[in-house]
C-alpha cells in the first residue's frame, strides 16, 4: 500500500511552491487504490517544468516507475515505464548505438513528463517534436482502465496526451522510436553574430544542420540588439574522431560532480552580474574556423554539469519565459521583446533562441510550431508579473504563444486565446472517464471543466 | 558466472545492489515476499545487463521455511546478502510489544536463521561471502529507534563472531552499516539534507566493499566518523541530548 508523506512541492524554478504530500508507487497493484481515492490527484516526474505545471497538493511521483519493459535494436524501439529519465535512457542506449530522437536541454526529465510537455530539441526545424517519435502510449485513465493509444488507435487520446500537461490520464508507459548513431560525438560549428538580422540570417544559412540553437545576449541594446552565438551540430562519424576517442566511440556521459549545495543569496544574480557575464561570454567566444568534435554531453546538456544550478537564483526562485513567434512575425516580435528586456535591464545569462520547423500535430495544448522560440530566465521580483504581461502582449499581438511547461503567470484569457482548442482536453477527459487529475496550472488557467 | 542471492529483494538498497552486482556480471536470485511484484524489476535487469535472474518467494519471519527455501535454489550462491529489515513505528515503542517483537524477529531472529543456513553451506563448500546489512543505529541506542538499534547491534555481534568462525573455511563476512538512506523504510522521516544518501550510492559502496574484501563498511563513509563522535559522548551527557 502506497504511503503518503508531507513534502514541499516545487518545480525547477522554485516558484511557486506548495505544501502538500507525495507518494511513490513501485508496483502495479498500488495504482488502482491511488486513483480510487475520492480526492483530486496530481502526477509529476522529475519536476523539471518551471512554473506550476503538474504541481498539486496530492502528488504521485514516478521516480520508481522507471523500468525498461522491452528493447528491440533491430526495430530501433524501446518501451519503458514513464518515470524513466532521459539520463537513464542514454546510459542504456548510447553504448548500444542509439540516441534519443528529441531531447530538451537537460537529460534529467522523465519520459512521461517529456511526453506531457511534448518537448522539442535543437533538431526541431528538421525532425519535429517528441510526439513524432512516440509509437504508442499506455494511458492509465482511471482506477480500472488503461488504454493503449497511438496515431492509429484512440487518436484523440494520443494527440491530447502529447503536450497535454498530464491532464488526460497517467502516462504509464510509452514506446519510443530511437535514432541510431555511429558515435556519441558531435561535429560542432559555432557562428558569432553582431545583431538580430545576422542571427536570423544565420539560422537560414545553417538550416541544413540537424541541430542548431543560439545563445542570445538579451541585454544587448541599440545596434547590438540580438547579437548571438549560433551553435550547430551533426552526429560525428567514426572516421572523424581522434584515435583516443575512437577507442571508446560510444562513450556515455559521466555523473555530475559539481553541485550547488544550498540556495544562493538572491542578490547574487542581478542586472550587473548578468550584464558582466553576458559581455564576458560573448567576447570570449569566436566563430569556428573549422568544425570541432565534442562529446554529446556538453553539446546537448551544458548545464547538467552543475546539479541544482537553479539554486543560484536564490530561495525566491525564478521563471522561464518561453514563447513561440510565427515565422512571418519573428523579426518584429523578437525586436520588440529584446528591446523591452534590454530597456528594463531584466534578463538572464541563459537566453536561448531556436528556429522551429512546421508541426503537423493536432495536439490542443502542444507548443511547437513554425517560427522562432525564445526562452528567457527571469529572477523572481515584484515587477515580474508586469514584465510577463508586457511580453504576453507582444507575443499575442504577433499571433504567438507561451509554453505551458515553463509558464507561471499567464492569465486565463491570454492562454485561451493562444490555445483556442484547449477545451478538447475536457472532451477527452469526459469521453474516457479520466480520473480527477489536477494541477495548479490547470486550476489557474481554468482548463478543467 | 558468479551468483548473488539477495534476501529481502523488495528493499531499495537490495535493488540498488542488484544493479551494481549485475553490472559486474553476477547472476541474481531475488528473494522476497510477494515476489511476483518483482517481475518488472527482473525484466529490467535482464534487458540492461544480459544476466539470468530468478525470483523466489521468501519470508524472513517464517523461520521453519528457511532451510527448504535454501535447498530449493537451483544453484548455491557465491554471495548471499541479507537485506530485509523492519524499522518499526517509533510511536509504538513501549506501548505495543507486538511491534517490538516484530522488529526483533525480522532484524535479528530471521537474519540469524537464514545466516546460520548460509554459513553451514558456505563452510562446507569452503568459499563464498555473506553480506549482512546492519545499521549505524546499532552503534548506540537512541530514543528514536532503540529497539531497531538493539536488534541491529545484536546482529552485528553475530556477524562478527560468524566472521571469525568462517575465516578458516575461506568464507568472508561483510557487515554493511548504512546511515540515513532515502528509502521506503525511511520515507517520511526527517534528516538534515546533507546527511541523506540515496540507494544507488549504497549499492555501489556495497559492491566496492565486497570486491575489496572489507569486513565492515559504513555507507556513506562519513557515517563512520559521525558514529565515532556519537559513541564517544559520555552517557551522563548523551542521556540529556535530543538526538533521535
Amino acid at each position: 500500500m502506497s504511503q503518503w508523506h508531507p513534502q514541499t512541492l516545487r518545480n525547477w524554478g522554485n516558484f511557486p511552491t506548495i505544501d502538500g504530500e507525495s507518494t511513490l508507487p513501485r508496483y502495479e497493484d498500488e495504482w488502482a487504490p491511488l486513483l480510487s481515492e475520492n480526492t483530486s490527484i496530481g502526477i509529476q516526474g522529475q519536476h523539471r517544468s518551471y512554473g506550476d505545471a503538474g504541481l498539486w497538493t496530492k502528488s504521485i511521483h514516478t521516480h520508481q516507475w522507471n523500468k525498461i519493459l522491452s528493447f528491440s535494436p533491430t526495430e530501433s524501439l524501446i518501451t519503458c515505464q514513464s518515470g524513466i529519465t532521459f539520463d537513464e535512457l542514454l546510459q542504456f542506449l548510447v553504448p548500444r548505438g542509439f540516441f534519443l530522437p528529441v531531447t530538451p536541454g537537460t537529460k534529467f526529465v522523465s519520459l512521461g513528463g517529456a511526453i506531457a510537455a511534448n518537448v522539442h530539441g535543437k533538431n526541431h526545424h528538421k525532425e519535429g517534436s517528441l510526439a513524432q517519435f512516440i509509437q504508442s502510449i499506455d494511458v492509465r485513465v482511471n482506477a480500472t482502465t488503461t488504454l493503449t493509444c497511438s496515431p492509429d488507435n484512440y487518436q484523440d487520446l494520443f494527440w491530447s496526451t502529447c503536450g497535454g500537461m498530464g491532464l488526460t490520464g497517467i502516462i504509464d508507459q510509452a514506446t519510443l522510436k530511437l535514432k541510431p548513431i555511429p558515435t556519441s560525438f558531435i561535429r560542432q560549428v559555432q557562428h558569432k553574430t553582431t545583431n538580430l538580422d545576422e542571427t536570423l540570417e544565420a539560422f537560414d544559412r545553417y538550416q541544413d544542420w540537424t541541430y542548431s540553437v543560439a545563445w542570445i545576449d538579451c541585454l544587448a541594446r541599440g545596434d547590438q540588439l540580438g547579437r548571438s552565438l549560433l551553435m550547430c551540430g551533426e552526429h560525428a562519424q567514426v572516421e572523424e574522431l581522434s584515435e583516443r576517442c575512437k577507442s571508446n566511440a560510444l562513450k556515455t556521459h559521466a555523473t555530475p560532480k559539481l553541485s550547488i549545495p544550498c540556495f544562493a543569496p538572491k542578490a547574487l544574480l542581478n542586472g550587473t552580474t548578468m550584464k558582466l557575464f553576458n559581455q564576458f561570454y560573448y567576447h570570449s567566444q569566436q566563430s569556428s574556423k573549422t568544425p570541432r568534435i565534442v562529446h554529446y554531453e556538453p553539446f546537448f546538456y551544458p548545464l547538467d554539469k552543475i546539479k541544482h544550478w537553479n539554486r543560484l537564483y536564490g530561495r525566491p526562485g525564478f521563471i522561464q519565459y518561453q514563447c513561440l513567434l510565427p515565422l512571418s512575425q519573428g523579426k518584429a516580435a523578437l525586436t520588440s521583446i529584446l528591446q523591452t528586456t534590454a530597456k528594463l535591464q531584466q534578463g538572464s545569462f541563459l537566453a536561448v533562441l531556436k528556429r522551429f520547423g512546421k508541426e503537423e500535430l493536432v495536439s490542443p495544448l502542444s507548443f511547437p510550431g513554425e517560427g522562432y522560440t525564445l526562452a528567457l530566465d527571469f529572477k523572481q521580483s515584484d515587477t515580474l508579473k508586469d514584465l510577463c504581461l508586457q511580453l504576453n502582449d507582444i507575443v499575442q499581438n504577433h499571433q504567438g504563444k507561451i509554453y505551458l511547461a515553463k509558464d507561471a503567470l499567464t492569465p486565463e484569457q491570454t492562454f485561451k486565446t493562444m490555445y483556442p482548442d484547449w477545451n478538447q482536453i475536457n472532451q477527452v477527459r469526459q469521453k474516457y472517464f479520466v480520473a480527477n487529475i489536477q494541477s495548479l496550472q490547470a486550476q489557474r488557467l481554468n482548463i478543467i471543466a | 558466472m558468479p551468483h548473488l542471492l539477495i534476501l529481502g529483494a523488495a528493499s531499495d538498497i537490495a535493488q540498488a545492489t542488484a544493479y551494481s552486482f549485475a553490472k559486474h556480471g553476477f547472476h541474481l536470485t531475488l528473494a522476497a515476499r510477494n515476489v511476483d511484484r518483482l517481475e518488472t524489476l527482473k525484466n529490467d535487469l535482464v534487458i540492461k545487463h544480459s544476466i539470468q535472474v530468478e525470483l523466489k518467494e521468501f519470508d524472513a519471519c517464517d523461520f521453519a521455511s528457511h532451510l527448504s527455501f535454501y535447498q530449493s535454489l537451483i544453484s548455491p550462491p557465491d554471495v548471499a546478502m541479507v537485506c530485509f529489515g523492519y524499522l518499526g513505528d517509533a510511536n509504538k515503542f513501549g506501548k505495543d510489544f507486538e511491534e517490538a517483537h516484530k522488529i526483533i524477529d525480522v532484524n535479528l531472529t530471521g537474519a540469524v536463521s537464514i545466516c546460520d543456513i548460509l554459513a553451514n553451506d558456505f563452510e562446507e563448500r569452503q568459499s563464498g561471502t555473506i553480506i549482512g546489512i546492519s545499521s549505524v543505529a546499532g552503534d548506540r541506542g537512541r530514543k528514536g529507534n532503540y529497539t531497531y538499534g538493539a536488534a541491529k547491534a545484536a546482529y552485528r555481534t553475530y556477524l562478527s563472531g560468524l566472521r571469525q568462525r568462517l575465516f578458516s573455511a575461506n568464507v568472508h563476512v561483510l557487515d554493511v552499516r548504512p546511515g540515513f538512506i532515502a528509502t521506503q523504510m525511511t520515507a517520511g522521516l526527517q534528516a538534515p539534507q546533507l546527511l541523506v544518501a540515496y540507494p544507488d550510492r549504497v549499492g555501489e559502496d556495497i559492491y566496492k566493499a565486497f570486491a575489496r574484501n572489507r569486513n565492515v563498511c559504513y555507507t556513506p563513509w562519513f557515517w563512520f566518523w559521525i558514529m565515532q563522535i556519537i559513541k564517544f559522548i559520555p552517557e551522563p551527557i548523551f542521556k540529556r541530548m535530543n538526538i533521535r
